[in-house]
């Protein structure tokens, strides 16, 4: 019992946190706080639960800071184990096969693995949880997560309601305020055209004391590259799939894009691009090699960060540019949180996926630079007051209410397309036949949609 | 072990040993390897079944349940049904370009690196058969890439290898040859992946070849000398043909592990860029840990196996017969 005063203080604390934020958030409704006071956090105190998260920016927050402090509001352990995607997704996956019931909540990216995991039984429907007021404070509102990702963590999953969605990812243009002042270009382009000019006209600065300066970096690496093709694709009129689900890599427009992105690179990006995964393209850019850069928008916080960035302050957001069509459809990964069917405390787990979705854990989680789900978020006077990026603020914020998911195909082997299709990317990097690559690509993935039972006949 | 010194002991052991009086009696204090070549052979047999039980279990289960999950769709929910197959996951595997692909990219690394650590191998070797000052800090020096964690090791590699900011091509520059894109180059994939095998494993076929060269004794050599050979001719007639077993002994160490490099390949390339570096083994490992096909995946893994034992048996054949010699 020698913590007993270190905790009782802990949760005053937390206990004022609460009162503060309830404050802070501008609804000093009696009602309301009431209701929170009825809401009983320590119904589940003593359990233990394990949750696999992925290894993200947040991370080491999470694990200092939300997890000690949940457990304090709650009495309920957490083991967290984090791990950077792929394994994430290999370690669920042998887990479930296991049925492992030492695995309460993960973390995963439901267009990749939604449809295969629900279709395998790895997913616990969260529509009980949510629908019942004693397990679901009333403060947690859930329809105040933008409608768009709300869709996401219905869509994979027969109607119902998959997962909660705890960081979404679009993305968005980082440019070089000073590099294109260079150039004598005043703002970011506003279509691949002008995309591809300014990138011809940064390749002809000389090369500066950093190196050489490239017009652009996008991830080269084949799978990991299909995300990032997707807005790309879409702004050319191309898409994954037909109307009957059918590979459309070959149409005209979708070959189109698949060259752009191929020649972007080829051109006016570094060598060894087809090597550049999410990490690779994202330490060129903030060591400062490269004009432009199209990515995911949570990595504004490493390019912010003096410490981990060599182009602090000089970076610039906007929207990626629009392609021959005009229009922009906006992908809107989104890193959602599930419990496991096999787990033996999903009421625990479900209080933890509520807390750390909660206004009060993803208002920190935003102001350090991870982008809120939730639109409370950014409305709020704090993040009002520290948002010295409004371009980055209008660009994600567009992403998060307009986007679709559809940064991979909406398929049950999701990753397998990802793995097919990003071979036609890396030979068009190469500068290989693209009419070629998109074919063999075609080819081997129909019989892959038709296993499946993808194709709609 | 200690000799029995009790009396009911070695009592009872010496009826054991019943029919050899004068044996019983140096045996006051017997050998344990004395006692145990006396005793019934099959209760020697009895003596090493657990451990030969469990060696069987441990080697034999994963192998066995492998084989039979290569004849099923497998899925890897446990929820849903794994659909016999028979040989099929055979069947596609031989109409797979993909897996004959693979196996030439293994066939292809394996040469490369094993014919390379050889070359170098031997060479230095040669070099520390020789007396030079500071040769045993530049052996301790020369053994430190096989201490190395190969994973760390490898992610620094990669960032030598980066085309644009790694130190290669910076080193490169100074020569004035032309910039490599090293492993982001598809026809350099797997001879940038041979080097960095190279630099793991070539110190452990210098010191192999280096042990069979201390085998020579000095008189051949010294009559060789004697008769007016050249050092070519020392090397051709007298080294080659004595360090030869412990060559093969070197390829045979090195082939079989060549044959299922995975840690490197996994970090630097992950198998591209398109399908360079595919190499069967990691071709396994997509199919099984990034597509779930866990029924084909371990149908190739059983391919993997077959070939490399088969590779072994022919390597321990032709081990057999430069021994024999």
């Amino acid at each position: 019992m020698e913590h007993t005063p270190g905790k009782a203080t802990r949760r005053i604390l937390s206990f004022m946190g609460v009162i503060w934020l309830s404050l802070a958030a501008g609804s000093p409704d009696v009602s309301r706080e009431a209701a929170a006071a009825e809401f009983n956090w320590k119904r589940f105190s003593g359990q233990s639960i394990r949750f696999l998260g992925e290894s993200l920016p947040a991370t080491p927050y999470l694990r200092e800071k939300v997890i000690p402090d949940f457990t304090v509001k709650t009495g309920i352990k957490v083991l967290y184990e984090d791990y950077v995607a792929r394994q994430l997704r290999q370690k669920i996956a042998v887990e479930m096969a296991g049925k492992s019931t030492n695995l309460d909540v993960y973390m995963t990216l439901p267009m990749v693995t939604g449809r295969e995991y629900w279709k395998s039984g790895f997913i616990e429907a969260l529509d009980r949880f949510l629908k019942d007021p004693s397990l679901t404070a009333r403060e947690f509102d859930y329809e105040d997560f933008s409608p768009a990702v709300r869709a996401i963590c219905a869509r994979y999953f027969d109607g119902k309601t998959g997962c909660v969605t705890f960081s979404p990812q679009t993305q968005l243009l980082y440019w070089r305020k000073d590099l294109f002042a260079r150039i004598g270009l005043p703002g970011p382009p506003k279509t691949l055209a002008e995309m591809e000019a300014a990138a011809a006209k940064i390749m002809e600065l000389p090369e500066g004391p950093e190196g050489k300066v490239y017009g652009i970096i996008l991830r080269g690496l084949g799978y990991e590259a299909v995300t990032q093709l997707s807005y790309y694709l879409y702004t050319h009129g191309g898409s994954w799939q037909d109307e009957k689900g059918r590979c459309s890599l070959t149409a005209p427009e979708s070959l189109q894009a698949l060259d752009f992105y191929g020649r972007m690179l080829r051109k006016y990006g570094p060598p060894g691009a087809v090597k550049h995964g999410e990490v690779e393209a994202q330490s060129l850019f903030a060591q400062g090699r490269a004009a432009m850069y199209s990515d995911i928008g949570t990595r504004a916080a490493v390019m912010e960060d003096p410490s981990r960035s060599k182009v602090a302050g000089r970076v610039g957001y906007a929207k990626i540019p629009l392609g021959p069509t005009g229009k922009r459809q906006m992908m809107l990964p989104i890193n959602g949180l599930f419990i496991s069917p096999f787990s033996q405390q999903k009421e625990a787990a479900w209080l933890f996926i509520q807390y750390l979705t909660s206004k009060e854990v993803l208002l920190p989680l935003h102001l350090r630079g991870n982008a809120s789900p939730r639109m409370s978020t950014w409305e709020t006077p704090e993040y009002k007051r520290q948002d010295k990026h409004p371009d980055w603020t209008e660009a994600t914020l567009y992403g998060i209410r307009t986007g679709l998911p559809l940064n991979v195909p909406d398929v049950i082997a999701a990753n397998e397309a990802r793995n097919i299709i990003g071979q036609a990317i890396q030979a068009s990097i190469l500068g290989q036949d693209v009419r070629r690559a998109a074919q063999q690509a075609c080819d081997e993935w129909d019989v892959l949609l038709k296993k499946t039972g993808d194709l709609r006949d | 072990m200690n000799p029995p010194h009790s009396h009911s002991k070695s009592g009872a052991l010496e009826d054991a040993a019943r029919g050899e009086p004068t044996l019983g009696q140096a045996a006051a204090l017997p050998t344990p390897a004395a006692w145990a070549s006396r005793l019934d052979p099959h209760l020697r047999v009895l003596f090493s079944l657990p451990s030969l039980l469990a060696f069987l279990v441990i080697l034999g289960f994963p192998v066995v349940y492998m084989a039979y999950v290569s004849l099923h769709e497998w899925p890897i929910s446990p929820n849903l049904p794994a659909t016999f197959l028979g040989l099929g996951n055979y069947q596609t595997l031989i109409s797979s370009a993909k897996f004959w692909w693979s196996l030439w990219i293994t066939v292809y690394f394996t040469a490369l690196a094993v014919g390379g650590e050889l070359i170098l191998g031997f060479a230095i070797a040669l070099l520390f058969h020789r007396e030079f000052p500071g040769r045993s800090l530049a052996r301790v020096i020369l053994i430190m890439p096989m201490a190395a964690t190969p994973v760390a090791m490898s992610l620094i590699w990669n960032m030598m290898m980066e085309p644009s900011i790694g130190m290669l091509n910076y080193l490169l520059s100074w020569v004035g040859t032309p910039r490599l894109l090293w492993a982001a180059d598809p026809g350099w994939a797997v001879p940038s992946l041979a080097l960095i095998d190279l630099w793991f494993w070539t110190p452990f076929v210098a010191l192999i070849i280096s042990a069979g060269l201390q085998t020579i004794p000095d008189e051949v050599v010294e009559s060789a000398r004697l008769d007016g050979a050249t050092a070519l001719a020392l090397f051709r007639f007298i080294t080659v043909p004595l360090v030869r077993p412990h060559v093969v002994m070197a390829v045979i160490l090195r082939t079989i592990p060549a044959l299922k490099t995975f840690d490197h390949i996994f970090v630097i390339t992950g198998g591209g860029p398109l399908r360079a570096s595919e190499t069967l083994n990691l071709y396994t490992f997509l199919e099984g840990f990034e597509f779930f096909h866990m029924g084909y995946s371990s149908a190739l893994a059983v391919a993997l196996t077959v070939i490399i034992l088969v590779v072994s048996a022919l390597l321990a054949r032709l081990r057999a017969r430069e021994w024999s010699y």
